[in-house]
């Protein structure tokens, strides 16, 4: 055991995978050299050389249409695409190339594609800078989307993506990456599309993932000082999401708050909440709450900005309200 | 070459012009849905730039794609069933006219989205670099393409690690209906490919030998190692765009001049002048061509589409759940 | 003849116009020539010619609109060339399936209750405890949001439970999980190139691994074997195969069927608390093709007279074969049949196909000394194993089941008769 960052655990995966299989290729802007621009990929250029990870220019259409070549061709690459932000460039590449081109082509192929994206808000970077896509990823058949929110997690998450033989879109909050948590120095690849509730309660279930889990668990917190047992579920996996495990913990909570850092229209939160209402009609006491990012784009003031992303008192708030008190 | 050879030619030429022809007929009867391209025409450039290549290399190109599958050595019985949606088509009628593929023949894919494959094609080009492997990726596209913003990415990275990709631009003069002078500001394609520091070259698509040369040397030095090229194929297209273009912005002399040009008399011309080879030989091999699209037809018309069950087969590897 | 039909020229075109004729009856034609203009709804286009030929009739004249597909001229075909035949329509209605393959069952949306001119608001969970407890809600004042009565608005009221098949609000029913989660517990096999090749299992093997797992882990299976004696059955075998072209199988699923007129009991199903009571016997037969085990089912087989029995099977078993078998012939089989008879076995216990409350296993026909009273005789037995579902069936009922079937077998005339 010992303390592991969200960054090092990261690190870590991308080099356990890439000591273990030779096909494993890391590429993206200032991944190599600069070590990349939130230093996950620290010492992997030592250690592995061009022939392993290397520098691309700012081409992020023609980057994850490299990673379909590449994967196409054998290798598994594993891109890092700058911020998530700029994953907008490519979009076609990755929803009308990389998620359909196995069905499309009859299954003649696999392709063992990951892309790494950081994302969120909450720094002052700005409307362009800022956003919470995974809506926009989990939509999409034929996609894998993983969003970690812990360091133990992300370390055996990843792993799993790159030994996944199908894309997988790999979110981390910006956030994040100093976070620390105690962890084990072994950590095997964990399971994709599953999730985990990370705290057992009977009066309310609240749902979250990636940066939010952390608010979710503060929430959680709060309502325990003022007697609700609150059970909190980390889906890890956006698509497909581990419905069994959300429709059995609201089953025996009876109401459920969904939490998630993008804004509320055909987000996350209205996946699961259509989704609970499909599988457990019958056990809800409430109406299932949401608490999402404002609807707006994100503004630079720092009031502003503070005041467009979900904060531990918003989910208690929610809580209440679906508990009626 | 050898008379066997260019009477091989003649019969590949052929081949795929009356696929395409047969193809319009099964469109116009209903049997083939949405969108289709047909290659008439332009076949010298695709069996020109296809003729020396390896069956290791790797082909990819734009949706106009019948003629890449069949001169790869596609079987034209299972190109006809992927039209018709059927489910011994060779991507069991999930792709349709755009997409086929065969991963037995190393043809990687007709896309829809003008340039998109092209960095695909760079990608393909750095696997070949990192496996050590002495494969040559072949990309096809078209004039319209040399203005998308992702084919100038996947120049750009070809040269700047420098990749086994022949990039073999038809210049069919026409992106449906804008003609090359109406869309780019510099009307050498070429031109705009040297930008990217790799070697160009300009070939007459409309004659095979020339395209063949051409690609003999462009491949050659991709397998040597010498990086990317770009080859500008100057053809055309006789019908539209698409089954629905009638392509009424093309004056009709301009039509008539081109098919003035059509690969296949040449061809056949020049086999004649060098071999004294009677045009009874020729109609044999029409009649070979008619009797093996004929099959192909009957072929698709005896399949049938998966059933819906299997809607959802070939999405995921099954290695984890679906959701 | 070659018909010359309105051609579709786009996507969306349903009806052409007809601009202009460019050739008449008796003009010599090629491939690649213009036959005529047509006017579609995106454009005005050519009509090729796809046949070398002569114009034999012109059925539709300039100016005419008319449906795609619809014959408007005759060619007929320079000799050598080859006919084709008018198009044929496209085969009928496509199936849209449901949404998913696994779609996970809606939870049952409560119809209104009867209203007394206002409509009381409860949660769909303190409703469900409400009616488990026998509690009518109608007159208690809800304490959520707009007066919503919710659960904790029911623990105040003193209700009797209801005498009725209550579950307990402890025990929270969540359909079953419909989504196929690693179902192996098993570690992974870490295997090098040299030692083995790694193929994907074909979908069809996994969707039956997933099926065979759940069925492992959630049905309690216990198994009886019968011993038939068919000595006499098979001494008609060759008199059956002649006049009714039926093979062992066929009088098999034939005695199952007496018996089960028998022993309704055996003819049901066990489902998440529910006792599915089979208005009819749906017999599925275990069917091995190229691409594995394949278990088609004949709907409503007792109603069957014995050729028709036959019949029904063979047309079954020949489309499961082929791949052509559709979600329909594989649903809801209520008693399952699967012979390994045909390749000198035994003797063998099967998995239980659920629903199926009885999954009968038939060996083969094997001579055997049988002790008669005082003497030995040879005689033929056929082990018949039938692997059940506790849930659904007891033993005492499945061995006297297994006993008709055996009586059935020992007396083929009964087999065949109507």
């Amino acid at each position: 055991m010992a303390r592991l960052s969200y960054r090092d655990a990261l690190n870590q995966a991308l080099r356990e995978e890439m000591q273990r299989d030779e096909s494993v290729i890391v590429f993206g802007e200032d991944v190599a050299l600069y070590e990349g621009s939130f230093k996950v990929t620290r010492g992997l250029l030592k250690e592995f050389g061009e022939e392993r990870i290397f520098d691309t220019p700012i081409s992020e259409a023609g980057l994850v249409g490299a990673a379909i070549g590449l994967a196409l061709g054998g290798m598994r690459p594993v891109l890092e695409l700058m911020t998530v932000n700029f994953a907008l460039v490519a979009m076609d590449q990755i929803v009308n190339h990389l998620s359909l081109m196995r069905y499309m082509f009859g299954g003649q192929f696999t392709l063992p594609v990951t892309i790494r994206m950081p994302g969120g808000g909450g720094h002052q970077l700005g409307a362009q800078h800022s956003h919470s896509l995974e809506a926009f990823f989990a939509r999409v058949p034929g996609l894998i989307v993983v969003y970690p929110g812990w360091p133990a997690d992300a370390k055996a998450l990843l792993k799993a993506a790159i030994r996944e033989d199908n894309p997988v879109i790999f979110l981390e909050h910006e956030g994040l990456y100093n976070y620390e948590e105690d962890a084990p120095d072994e950590i095997e690849p964990g399971h994709l599309g599953e999730a985990r509730v990370i705290r057992k309660g009977t009066d309310v279930t609240i749902v979250s993932y990636g940066g939010m889990i952390h608010v979710a668990s503060q929430a959680a917190e709060m309502l325990a000082a003022d007697g609700v047992s609150a059970e909190v579920v980390d889906l890890r996996t956006l698509r497909p999401w581990d419905k069994q495990c959300v429709a059995s913990s609201v089953a025996k909570t009876h109401r459920a708050v969904v939490v998630e850092e993008g804004p509320p229209v055909c987000g996350i939160a209205a996946e699961v909440a259509a989704s609970l209402c499909e599988l457990v009609f019958d056990e809800l006491d409430a109406p299932i709450e949401r608490v999402t990012g404002a609807d707006v784009p994100m503004p630079y003031a720092k009031n502003l900005e503070q005041a467009c992303i979900p904060h531990a008192p918003d989910v208690v708030r929610a809580a209440r309200k679906a508990l009626a008190r | 070459m050898t008379k066997k050879e260019l009477m091989r030619a003649y019969y590949l030429l052929r081949l795929a012009r009356s696929f395409e022809t047969r193809v319009a007929e099964q469109y116009a009867k209903g049997r083939i849905g949405g969108f289709c391209h047909l290659y008439s025409g332009e076949e010298a450039v695709a069996l020109g730039a296809l003729w020396h290549l390896r069956e290791e290399d790797y082909v990819i190109g734009s949706y106009r794609d019948h003629a890449y599958y069949l001169l790869r050595g596609g079987d034209p019985g299972r190109a006809m069933a992927e039209l018709f949606g059927h489910s011994d088509g060779c991507c069991k009628g999930k792709g349709g006219s755009m997409h086929l593929f065969d991963r037995q023949i190393n043809f990687l894919g007709g896309y829809a989205i003008v340039a998109g494959m092209c960095p695909i094609a760079t990608g393909l080009g750095l696997a070949i670099k990192k496996k050590r492997e002495k494969r040559v990726v072949l990309c096809f596209f078209g004039d319209g393409a040399t203005n998308q913003g992702v084919y100038h990415e996947a120049l750009n990275m070809a040269s700047l690690y420098n990749v086994p990709v022949v990039w073999v631009c038809e210049n069919n003069q026409y992106a449906i209906g804008t003609s090359v002078s109406r869309s780019s500001a510099v009307t050498s394609l070429a031109k705009k490919a040297r930008a990217y520091g790799m070697p160009t070259y300009k070939a007459d698509g409309m004659d095979f030998f020339k395209m063949q040369s051409v690609a003999e040397r462009a491949i050659a030095d991709a397998r040597a190692g010498k990086g990317p090229s770009f080859i500008e194929a100057k053809c055309y297209r006789y019908r539209g765009h698409s089954m629905s273009d009638p392509a009424t912005y093309r004056p009709p002399e301009e039509v008539a001049l081109w098919k003035k040009r059509d690969p296949i008399p040449r061809l056949k011309a020049i086999i004649q002048r060098d071999f004294d080879v009677p045009d009874a030989e020729f109609e044999e091999i029409d009649s070979r061509v008619r009797k093996v699209l004929d099959e192909a037809v009957a072929f698709a018309e005896a399949g049938q589409e998966l059933p819906p069950e299997r809607l959802y087969e070939d999405l995921y590897v099954e290695s984890i759940p679906r959701g | 003849m070659y018909e010359v039909t309105m051609p579709k020229l786009s996507d969306s075109m349903e009806i052409g116009k007809i601009i202009r004729w460019r050739v008449k009856t008796g003009d010599t034609v090629h491939e690649g020539d213009i036959l005529a203009e047509i006017e579609s709804d995106k454009a005005t286009m050519e009509l090729e010619c796809f046949r070398d030929g002569v114009v034999a009739e012109i059925l539709r004249g300039d100016g005419s609109e008319v449906n795609v597909g619809e014959v408007i001229a005759r060619i007929t075909p320079l000799a050598g060339a080859a006919p084709t035949a008018a198009p044929e329509a496209t085969s009928g209605v496509r199936e849209t399936s449901s949404a998913g393959p696994e779609r996970v069952p809606a939870a049952d949306a409560r119809s209104g209750e009867p209203d007394a001119g206002r409509r009381v608001r409860i949660s769909p969970y303190a409703r469900k405890l409400a009616e488990a407890k026998g509690i009518d809600y109608s007159t208690i004042r809800g304490s959520g949001p707009g007066g919503r009565i919710i659960a904790r608005d029911l623990e105040a009221v003193a209700g009797e439970k209801s005498a009725t098949r209550a579950e307990p609000a402890a025990t929270p029913s969540v359909p079953p999980a419909s989504v196929a989660f690693p179902t192996d517990d098993l570690p992974a096999l870490d295997v090098s190139a040299a030692e083995a090749e790694v193929a994907d299992a074909p979908f069809r093997l996994r969707t039956q691994a997933r099926r065979l797992i759940a069925t492992s882990r959630s049905v309690p299976q216990f198994s009886v074997t019968a011993v038939a004696d068919v000595t006499a059955l098979r001494a008609r075998k060759a008199e059956f195969k002649e006049k009714y072209g039926a093979t062992m199988t066929h009088l098999v699923m034939r005695a199952c069927l007496i018996a089960l007129a028998r022993h309704p009991a055996i003819n049901r199903s066990y489902d998440r608390g529910k006792l599915i009571l089979w208005k009819g016997v749906n017999l599925g037969l275990a069917v091995d093709t190229e691409e594995g085990l394949s278990v088609p089912v004949l709907r409503n087989a007792e109603a069957l007279s014995f050729p028709d029995l036959v019949a029904r099977t063979n047309e079954l078993v020949e489309r499961a074969r082929a791949g052509a078998l559709n979600a329909e012939d594989r649903k809801h089989a209520s008693f399952t049949i699967t012979n390994l008879g045909m390749f000198d076995v035994e003797h063998f216990v099967p998995i239980a196909n659920w629903p199926s409350a009885v999954t009968l296993a038939v060996a083969s026909a094997r001579p055997a000394l049988v002790v008669m009273g005082d003497a030995m005789r040879v005689s033929h037995v056929m082990r018949l194993t039938a692997t059940c579902d506790h849930r659904a069936v007891d033993g005492a009922t499945v061995s006297r089941f297994l006993a008709s079937v055996c009586e059935a077998l020992g007396n083929p005339d009964t087999l065949t008769a109507a």
